[in-house]
């Protein structure tokens, strides 16, 4: 009989022989008391993520004004504010700022999609970053009303326009 | 009386090169009971303490300079020189499309956690690791958890061997 091409191995239970019991830990599912004790955590951080997005935000702005007028941002800058807005993206949300999160996430779209940069790459990047900061500064929570859905609306629109 | 975890029996290596998550995300470990979290911020590092062995879980980012963190996951998948090939790898990343969650699926990794991340969520996929482990497959071109999540009724022929005692070679 011809050996099987493929096959199904059980899974390990050494971690869950070692780990898992009746008495100490945290539950298999998480308690209420449980989650909060977790989002404790979360939330001590919260400083430390308002003050490295801030720094963040303003090396990218230094950078962007350190262009000439007409001058097209370079690789090297379109790289970064990729990455910085990738980070930007995956922290927001957690520190309840979700706006930040989609705001970042059209920048790094954006900037990730740029192939012969101009100079309407570097107008776009300058007013999805002053977006970033409004947000920042004024502590807006949650997705924000009326007037932040327009301007994420206004800052898809103008990436889709400026490609 | 409901099951617990008691993580202070388990081994973590983490990796992200941004320092607050790295920073927010062994913080949750400790809070949880972890006493052995190794904390790195590139691939290279990773590879070094894998090798060095004690590690149960690894927990790491998409993005990792110089290499990936699926590159990761095939050195702990395929490499000879792996001490567990079939150790739980979480991924968590901003990379949250679509094509991420597919290519690390296909790489070998348990869990996919998209950032922005609750505690929740990561918890429920910690627990998932360790209280209710997947089989393992291996096949030509892919060694990994079950990418199967759902029992689907089959009316077809068997092809595939089962082999309750089977370890990986």
């Amino acid at each position: 009989m011809a050996k099987p091409k493929v096959q199904i191995i059980q899974p390990s239970l050494d971690l869950r022989k070692r780990a898992v019991n009746f008495k100490t830990g945290f539950g298999v599912i998480l308690t209420p008391e449980e989650t909060v004790k977790l989002q404790a955590v979360v939330e001590k951080s919260s400083d430390g993520f308002v003050r490295q997005i801030a720094a963040k935000l303003k090396q990218l702005r230094e950078a962007l004004a350190a262009l000439d007028d007409g001058q097209a941002p370079h690789p090297g800058l379109i790289e970064r504010v990729a990455t910085d807005a990738l980070e930007i993206k995956g922290l927001g949300g957690t520190f309840k700022f979700p706006l930040l999160t989609q705001i970042s996430k059209s920048l790094h779209d954006y900037a990730a999609q740029i192939k012969d940069a101009n100079v309407w790459h570097g107008v776009i990047f300058a007013h999805h970053i002053d977006a970033l900061y409004v947000v920042l500064a004024q502590r807006i929570t949650g997705l924000g009303g009326k007037v932040e859905a327009e301007l994420l609306k206004a800052l898809r629109q103008a990436s889709t326009k400026y490609k | 009386m409901p099951e617990k975890i008691d993580f202070s029996k388990i081994r973590f290596l983490i990796c992200d090169p941004n320092a607050l998550s790295l920073t927010m995300l062994g913080d949750i470990l400790s809070m949880l009971g972890a006493n052995y979290v190794r904390r790195v911020n590139d691939f290279e590092k990773a590879m070094g303490v894998l090798k060095e062995g004690n590690i149960d879980i690894v927990i790491t980012e998409y993005d990792l300079p110089v290499e990936g963190g699926n590159k990761l996951c095939d050195y702990i998948r395929n490499d000879p020189a792996s001490r567990d090939r079939l150790m739980p790898v979480i991924m968590l990343t901003a990379r949250s499309e679509e094509q991420y969650v597919v290519e690390a699926r296909d790489h070998g990794v348990n869990e996919f956690v998209a950032k922005p991340y609750t505690v929740d969520s990561l918890y429920k996929r910690l627990s998932s690791v360790i209280a209710y482990p997947r089989p393992f497959i291996s096949a030509p071109g892919y060694f990994g958890p079950d990418r199967r999540r759902k029992q689907m009724p089959f009316n077809g022929k068997e092809r595939r061997g089962v082999d309750p005692n089977a370890k990986p070679s």
